[in-house]
Order: C-alpha cells, then structure tokens, then sequence
C-alpha cells in the first residue's frame, strides 16, 4: 500500500448527552472512507466525571470539553504521521458547537472552556438535560453564564464551512414536554404560550391537521430542537459569518436507524420521520450491518442513502471550503430521484433560508412546518390597513410592493402612493399620451432638475404645472437656474405643499404675506446655499415653518438666514456643510439656546 | 376597581378592569357616551371578536393600560418603522393569521395604538424584499399577466425615489 498524505482529517466527536456512548466500535467507516481521508475516534469523560461542576467545592467541570480539546490539539500536532493534513480537519461532532470557537491550535489553547458552564444545581446533581442545551448551542465568549443566552454573542473564532444536520429529534417521542428555558422558542414569552394552543385549535379548526397529539408533537420538536438550531444558524447568519452553512434535515425513516429501531424504540409512538441519531447510520457503518450485507436487496434504499450520505459528508470533508451544495455532487445527483435540485447555502443570502430535506427524495425547503400555503393577507386584511402598512415604507419600497400582485398594485397605484417624479426633458416630452400626463399630474413629490434652457422644455414645464398638479404636490424639489421663480410662484397657489427643496438658489421671492397664501401647509425647507433669496424664503415662512435645512458655514450663515425673525414653530435645523454631504441635526435642546 | 362583561363572537364572556377594556375607543364609546351600564353585569357583545383573539388583545391592553396617551398623529412625521418596543415584538411574534386577526379586532375596537405597532410589524416584513422575497413571505401569487409587471417597471422608472 501506498501510504498517502495532505489527506483531510475527519475528528468524529461522539454524542449523547454527556452521559454516555463511546467513540468504539459503533462507528465504522467504511462508506464514508470511499472518499479518501483520515478518520478519527475518541472517548472523553462522561457523566459526572466529565461534567461535575460545584463552585462549592471548587470544582470547575467541563472535564469531558477540555478532554476534547485536548484531543484535538493531539490530532493537529501528529496526524501527518497518519498521513493527514493538520490544516484539513474537521470535526463531525453530534454536539459540540464549542470548538467552532477555537479556529487554530492557538486559539484552541487560548479558549477558555470555564466559560462554558452547565446548570447544576448546588444540592443534588442533575444533569439531565444539559444535553439538550449543547446540542443547539455554542458558548458564550464573554465570560456571561451559559444560561443567560447561550449562542454565538460575536462571530465564533474558528470560521469554518459547516454541515449542519437535523432529525425530528422530538417529534416521535411518547412524553412531550416544553422546554421552559431561555435557549427555547417559549422562554420568557407568556404569549407565546397561548399562541400556542391557539395555534393548535387553528391547524385543528382549518383541518390543516387531523391529529390534535401529532400536532402538539409537532410543536414541541420546533420549539425544543428544530427552532434551537434555527436559531443559532439565524444568528450565524447575523453575523455574517462568512464561511459556507449548508443545513440540511434527515428525515428518511429506514432500517439502520439506530434510535429509531433500538434505543428510543420503546419511547416511540408509530409515525414516520428519523429520530435522534438515525442520521450516524447512514454516515457510518450502520448497527445491523453484517445482516444488511447478507441481504442486500432488503437493504436497498438503506444502502442507496447511506451512499447519498456518506458522499455529501465525505465530499464536505474532502472539498471544504470549496464545498458549494448539491452542485459538487454529481455522484448525488446521478442518482436522485430529482436530479438537478439545488441545495443554497444556508447563509446564501435568501431572505427565506433553505434547508435540504432528506426523506426518500431531495428537496430544498424552508420550513419544517408547510404553513397553509394560502393568501392570508389579501384575504383578510381590508384596504384601510394596507393603508397603514403602507404608509411605513419609503416610495421605493411601496414601488417594489407595487408589483407584487395586482391587488397591492391597485392600492398603491392610488394617488396617495405617488412615488417621486423627476421632471426633465427627457421625461417630459410633447408626445406623451394625454392619459400619462393625467396620471404625472397625480404626483406628491415631484423634482424638476435643471437641464439648461433648451428646447421646447421651459414651455412644456409651464404648461404642465397647472392647478391639478399644484393641488396634489406636497414635496417639490426645484432646480432650476433659469427659470424665473416669480412666474411659478405668484398667483398660484400649493395648498399641499409641506415641503420645498431649493437646488438654484438666486430667484426673485414674493413678501412674506403673499407666500402664506401662495404655500399654507409649508413645513419644511431645504436650500443649497446661503442667498439673500433664501434667507428671505426662509424668513417669508418664519412662521409656519417646523424644519430647515441649510447649508452653513459659519456661525453668520446661521444668523444671515434666521435673521431677527422669531420662529415660533421651528423643532429641528438640519446644517450641512454642503448640499451633498449630510446634515448635522440640531433639535429642541440646542436650537432652544441658539435662537 | 371596576370591572366590565365582554362577550366574544364564540360566546365567551371575559371580565375585565373598566379601564383596560377602555383602551378599546370602540368599547370607550359604549360606555361614555351610549351609555350603557356596566353594573347592570351585562355583558357586551364583540360580535367580531373571537375568544383566543380578544384575549390576546387583553394581554396587550393590560400591559399598555398606564401607556401615556400617544402625541399627536403628524401626517408627514417620518413614519418609522424601528421603535417597536421589544414587549410588543415579542407579543407579535405570532403565525400571520393571528396577526392578522389580531389587527381586524384592534381595527373593530379602535384601538390605535396596537393597529400601529401591527401595521410597522407587517411593514418590517415587506421591507428589504424584493417582489418576489415578498409573494413568498405572504403567499402572494403573481397574478399579472405575463409581460405586465414589466410595464409596470418601465412606466415607474423615471419616478423612483431620487437617491441623495
């Protein structure tokens, strides 16, 4: 035999609560090793003895942690003697997120473990479910208790790609219980509760769900485990971790399932999914495997997914970084029932994470529970709350919600909606059809930009602003150098004009009187540049106006532009040093004391 | 303290402080100004109102009751969508249907100050979407004919939002 090197390293990190299993003989390898790598196993402290902890007694804990740490080091120090390369290894572990913050053996060593406590109480131990907590979870690094929030706080320090997998872990179980605890979905939310039983009477009442236990089964497993990994994905993802998250759930209910054919056997009710662990028998040698090998035909769809399985993990370990979903698998994808599907990372960038869900076919999902899969919104909501809904997003965002379907079209093409509409001569022309200047006309914010005096353009303005438009204007943006500002503002009025940008600042301003009629409603001005003109548009409306922004360079700017006038209604004075920078906002308290 | 009746649509009778049932302008209404009698230990009837809902809407009222009362809506105030108070975040942590159901009785027992906090709710999930992210959050179905959206697009693209 050839000895090989540089090959990637797999640390397989047994599971099952801190309490028991081993790293022994239970998990051959020999599927997975038709991908070359090296495989390592390891048994750590268990139980007490690896997890006792009593500050009373001045027992730290965590042994069975730190004799995993100290077995990784072992591995990136000698494993090139076994022809493995220290750089390529990874953990495939069923709970300990923890090493996830030690990146190299550096960090490895400098990770204080301590932080990673377990919630035992002082009089009498218990660790019953601190399994639990670790499965979801990783530690906190700022020294905070494990209890209080135990996911990533800050980007874990070891950014590497992860695979992330899930059964219905909870879902089967004869005892269901919620976990009151601040890892869980129900944690400190009492309305959440009855939500909860809420929920169920509406899945019941909708006949989304015949069984009443089987949904409540359901729910525990979202709100105990499937709803804990989500979540610290979610934040992974919140911090722009920015190593690959493939997430994918195994579902496929087969024979060499191992919780779900012996150790969970008796605590199950009849029902189909993966428990607990089954995912480890397609990983690695199944428990039954001398009987699957005598009967193949049998075993069939066993063996096909423990090839799937074994492929994808021993890909993942192979490629790494480079690892890019179902694409790198077309030894996957050969054989799937659904070839070409596509598996997203999980931190792609999708608003609606998807995860791969593994049953007896792929499919890329993202909920575990299919909500009905109906329009609630438009069904129930009445236009005056889409109204309000509305209301709160920018005219870019009601642009993009405008063509979500024609139901919202309708609403937000309403002339309340009007989205800002730039005049120039290239939008406005002497072709346009008499029903899209109807439409312009409809507008609340309009800009008019300074092109240069040319063509038919001035002509085309003039006319265009008439008293149709002038009624539905509540924010103008005028820039215009060459046209004479006189002839747009006397004898005209704006009744819902609230706010004024002015980009050309040199224009001739009526007396102060007239321009309450001229703009009643105005609140709000913003000039380019310190003028006579502008101080006097700005002193004209002293007493209507709320807000003023202003470009200032000096303190005399300031005064240049207030004048001696008293602005009784004035709440906030925006000031920037030029038009394109932004402003530094002064509000009540400071402008109390300046004017 | 005095307390009130309410009867839900599914015939549940609720009895609740008088002044958390005011927070309802609906109920306020009742009781103010048509008068009716709370003492009289009838109940009143919120015939669009079902139990689960109004009783989380009681659980919002009881914790909102000492609220003060809110400024004066400002029809050009930025409408802000970021200052949900973490409380009334968690209380909408909810499946759309309740949500929604949650916003019709507010809507029905004009209580602003919950429609307000439901509507920015709604608000944050269409924001930073794009149409389509959008149908998918709410089961939307694009229903425009082939071809329509793009005109729609192309007929509003010289009126977007001017980037500063």
């Amino acid at each position: 035999m050839r000895p090989q090197t540089g090959l990637p390293v797999l640390v397989f990190i047994h599971g099952s609560g801190g309490e028991d299993g081993s790293g022994g003989a239970n998990y051959g390898a020999d599927y997975l090793l038709s991908t070359p790598m090296v495989i390592l196993t390891f048994n750590y402290r268990l139980g007490p003895l690896g997890f006792l902890r009593s500050t009373q007694h001045a027992i730290d804990g965590n042994f069975g942690l730190k004799d995993q740490r100290l077995a990784l080091q072992w591995v990136q120090w000698n494993v090139h003697l076994f022809g493995g390369d220290p750089e390529r290894l990874g953990s495939c572990t069923k709970a300990y997120l923890y090493h996830l913050n030690a990146s190299s053996l550096e960090a490895l060593q400098a990770l204080d473990y301590e932080t990673v406590q377990f919630e035992l109480p002082e009089e009498g131990v218990s660790y019953e479910y601190a399994g639990m907590r670790w499965s979801c979870f990783a530690a906190r690094m700022d020294g905070d208790m494990v209890e209080t929030y135990p996911w990533f706080l800050d980007k874990p320090v070891n950014r590497v790609p992860m695979l992330v997998v899930q059964t219905g872990e909870f879902e089967l179980l004869k005892k269901r219980k919620f976990l009151l605890e601040q890892n869980y979905l129900n944690a400190g939310m009492e309305p959440l509760i009855d939500n909860i039983s809420y929920t169920v009477d509406r899945w019941i009442e909708s006949k989304l769900e015949a069984d009443r236990d089987h949904l409540y089964r359901k729910l525990v497993n979202i709100a105990n485990a499937y709803y804990p990994m989500k979540r610290f994905l979610n934040r992974l993802v919140e911090l722009n971790f920015d190593k690959e998250i493939f997430y994918f759930q195994f579902q496929f209910d087969g024979k060499f399932g191992f919780g779900k054919r012996i150790a969970l056997k008796d605590r199950l009710i009849d029902g189909t999914g993966a428990v607990h662990g089954d995912e480890l028998g397609y990983i690695f040698n199944p428990f039954n495997i001398q009987e699957a090998l005598r009967n193949r035909t049998a075993f069939e769809k066993e063996w096909q997914v423990h090839g799937y399985m074994a492929t994808i993990v021993g890909l993942f370990v192979k490629l790494g970084v480079r690892f890019d979903g179902l694409r790198d698998f077309p030894e996957v994808l050969a054989h799937s029932i659904m070839p070409g599907v596509w598996w997203p990372r999980y931190n792609g960038g999708d608003s609606v994470p998807k995860y791969l869900n593994f049953n007896d076919r792929f499919e890329p999902q993202s909920t575990i529970m299919s909500p009905p899969a109906k329009n609630l919104i438009n069904d129930l909501l009445p236009i005056e709350l889409f109204d309000q809904i509305f209301s709160h997003l920018t005219p870019a965002q009601q642009f993009t919600a405008m063509t979500t379907c024609t139901h919202w079209f309708q609403i937000l093409g309403h002339d309340r909606y009007r989205r800002r509409l730039l005049l120039n001569p290239s939008t406005l022309t002497d072709d346009l059809p008499p029903q899209d200047l109807h439409w312009m006309k409809q507008f609340r914010l309009i800009a008019i930009s300074d092109c240069g005096p040319f063509g038919d353009f001035p002509n085309l303005l003039t006319g265009f602003v008439d008293q149709e438009l002038r009624d539905h204007v509540e924010d103008l943006q005028f820039g215009l150098e060459w046209i004479d500002w006189e002839d747009f503002l006397r004898d005209s009025r704006w009744p819902a004009l609230r706010t004024l940008t002015i980009e050309a600042p040199r224009m001739e301003i009526p007396d102060a009187g007239e321009m309450r009629l001229i703009a009643p409603n105005l609140r709000r001005i913003e000039v380019a540049d310190v003028t006579e003109s502008v101080a006097e548009l700005v002193q004209g409306f002293c007493d209507q106006l709320e807000e003023v922004c202003t470009v200032m360079r000096s303190m005399k700017d300031f005064e240049f532009i207030f004048g001696k006038k008293a602005f009784g209604k004035l709440r906030s004075v925006a000031l920037k040093t030029s038009m394109w920078k932004d402003s530094e906002v002064w509000t009540d308290a400071i402008l109390r004391k300046r004017i | 303290m005095s307390t009130i009746k309410l009867e839900t649509s599914d015939g549940v009778k609720f009895t609740v402080k008088t002044q958390v049932a005011k927070c309802s302008g609906t109920i306020r209404t009742m009781l103010e100004d048509i008068g009716i009698n709370p003492q009289d230990g009838e109940a009143i009837p919120l015939s669009n109102v079902h139990s689960t809902i109004l009783q989380k809407i009681l659980v919002w009222a009881e914790h909102h009751v000492d609220d003060p009362e809110p400024p004066r809506e400002d029809a050009d105030a930025a409408k802000r969508t970021d200052d949900i108070c973490s409380w009334d975040e968690d209380f909408l942590k909810v499946d759309q249907r309740t949500l929604f159901d949650v916003m019709l009785a507010a809507n029905y027992l004009d209580m602003k100050q919950l429609i307000a906090v439901c509507c920015k709710t709604v608000a944050n999930m269409i924001k930073g979407k794009t149409a389509d992210q959008i149908r998918r959050t709410f089961n939307i179905e694009n229903d425009f004919p082939p071809g329509e959206e793009d005109k729609i697009r192309l007929r509003n693209q010289f009126c977007e939002e001017r980037s500063r």
